[in-house]
């Protein structure tokens, strides 16, 4: 039987329908992906992600771990910062990405909810002396408000000042209703909107839930979660990064902190020294659809492999990521095998959707 | 759930109507509740001959794919080019503007045996 989040219920009766997702049973979709999509580039939606694995990572030895396991760079991590990073292999391969969050104490980790008993394993192996490894889920929620009125509308339930809340930032935050034991408000997504994610103890996470559903925010699923992150061009593992493909391949190099020692280092070294195989290549289509694992061409000659593919309600086309052997150059005209037809796809630069960054809205660096 | 009358019904959600042995195609209202938010029709060529039970035409939604069955066997002799820029008719008008094409039929027997709206719908519930 898969997990089902605590606000299960409060899905039930907004009648979602249910699909399960790294080993838990979430809603796809409430009324429709393209309204969802829609509600989250125009004014706000909300989504349930409390499948996502929290862990706190506590004991003198957590920055040394973090710092071996990771690729970032954990001792210029200031407490209130967040850091999107991953766990490698030996190999160079992604594990799993994540995001560290650094308090004063202890450092909070937010992984993928399928990955989460092989992150488990690999932090357990490692393990040092003086380390506490807690998986916390169980006792909390992950709720993401997305969107460009997402600051708007969560600052009338906050006290603390939200503009103040830098990209990448995050804080113990004072909600007007109630105080939650466990509480994170960060300002970071999985959208390519402005837009926060919260943590908290389960009876305040039913209760801002329903805040929110009360201030008409849209509640929206996991379709369109991977439309607005495919727009975005966010890497989702099991597709663009995977055990098997290193940050390097997927294009995601700047997230590699190499002055410093490193699970994977040594064959990552390798890879970047080499000549690239694989390049990470953008796609919009005439027409049709592309999906995960339709067969990319150039001319007659097989080319590459999709990793994502859906409709962008926002473009109105079809779009991929895919994995090609050569480098393309945007307006390339490439083949994309859909139902059997190829048909024609173009190069784009990535991401396919990029926001206009508004006024007030947190604009650091992460 | 919409289940007009004057039609003729596939198991599979596809309806049939009959036209002077002209039969013209579409998928039901309960299909297309059920796939949600239809964003491409992927349809067949003109003059395409089609076989009862084959799949011969593709409906997509955001996330997922559907064969779209022939109901009877025939040739293709008009096609709803209005879906490849407006696939969404299908959602707002199922049976009228959404419909997919039209197979001239050269087997009455087998649109006589397809699902009348009664026996459809007692398969909906």
């Amino acid at each position: 039987m898969p997990n089902r989040t605590p606000l299960y219920v409060e899905h039930q009766q907004l009648k979602a329908r249910f699909v399960e997702f790294g080993g838990w049973e979430m809603p796809i979709q409430y009324t429709s992906i393209v309204e969802e999509h829609n509600a989250v580039r125009q004014r706000a939606g909300m989504f349930d992600t409390s499948h996502m694995g929290v862990v706190v990572i506590a004991g003198a030895d957590a920055e040394n771990f973090l710092n071996r396991l990771t690729l970032a760079d954990i001792p210029l991590i200031i407490p209130g910062q967040a850091k999107y990073s991953m766990f490698l292999n030996e190999k160079g391969g992604v594990i799993d990405d994540l995001i560290i969050y650094r308090r004063e104490r202890d450092f909070v980790l937010v992984i993928n909810a399928g990955n989460t008993p092989k992150d488990l394993a690999w932090m357990k192996k490692h393990k040092t002396k003086n380390l506490a490894i807690d998986y916390i889920s169980p006792g909390v929620c992950m709720i993401a408000l997305q969107g460009p009125e997402a600051q708007l509308i969560l600052q009338t339930f906050v006290e603390d000042d939200l503009k103040s809340v830098g990209y990448f930032r995050f804080i113990k935050p004072e909600y007007k209703y109630f105080k939650p034991k466990f509480s994170m408000l960060a300002r970071t997504g999985y959208t390519g909107e402005d837009g926060f994610e919260m943590i908290m103890s389960v009876d305040e996470a039913k209760r801002i839930w329903d805040l929110l559903a009360a201030a008409k925010v849209r509640p929206c699923g996991l379709g369109a979660r991977d439309t607005l992150r495919l727009e975005a061009c966010m890497p989702l593992h099991g597709h663009e990064i995977s055990d098997s493909i290193s940050p390097i391949e997927a294009g995601l190099g700047g997230v590699i902190h190499w002055d410093k020692d490193f699970i994977g280092k040594t064959e990552l070294l390798k890879i970047k020294q080499a000549k690239p195989k694989t390049f990470l290549t953008a796609l919009i289509m005439d027409s049709g659809i592309p999906r995960t694992g339709c067969r990319v061409f150039c001319g007659n000659k097989e080319a590459g492999k999709v990793t994502s593919g859906t409709y962008s309600p926002t473009l109105k086309k079809g779009i991929a990521l895919a994995y090609t052997g050569s480098q393309y150059k945007p307006g390339d005209s490439l083949g994309i095998e859909i139902h059997g037809q190829v048909k024609t796809a173009t190069v784009t630069d990535r991401p396919f959707y990029k926001r206009n960054k508004r006024q007030g809205q947190g604009s650091s660096t992460k | 759930m919409n289940v007009p009358k004057d039609l003729r019904y596939a198991k599979t959600h596809e309806w049939a109507k009959n036209e002077n042995w002209k039969i013209k195609v579409g998928i039901t209202d309960h299909a297309q509740h059920e796939i949600t938010d239809v964003v491409h029709v992927e349809l067949p060529a003109s003059g395409k001959k089609v076989t009862k039970g084959q799949p011969c035409a593709v409906v997509e939604s955001v996330k997922s794919a559907f064969d779209i069955y022939a109901p009877v066997s025939g040739t293709v002799v008009n096609v709803n080019d209005k879906l490849s820029s407006s696939p969404e008719l299908v959602n707002k008008s199922p049976y009228d503007e959404g419909y997919f094409f039209v197979i001239e039929s050269n087997n009455p027997s087998e649109y006589e045996k397809l699902l009348s709206a009664e026996e459809y719908s007692k398969l909906l519930k």
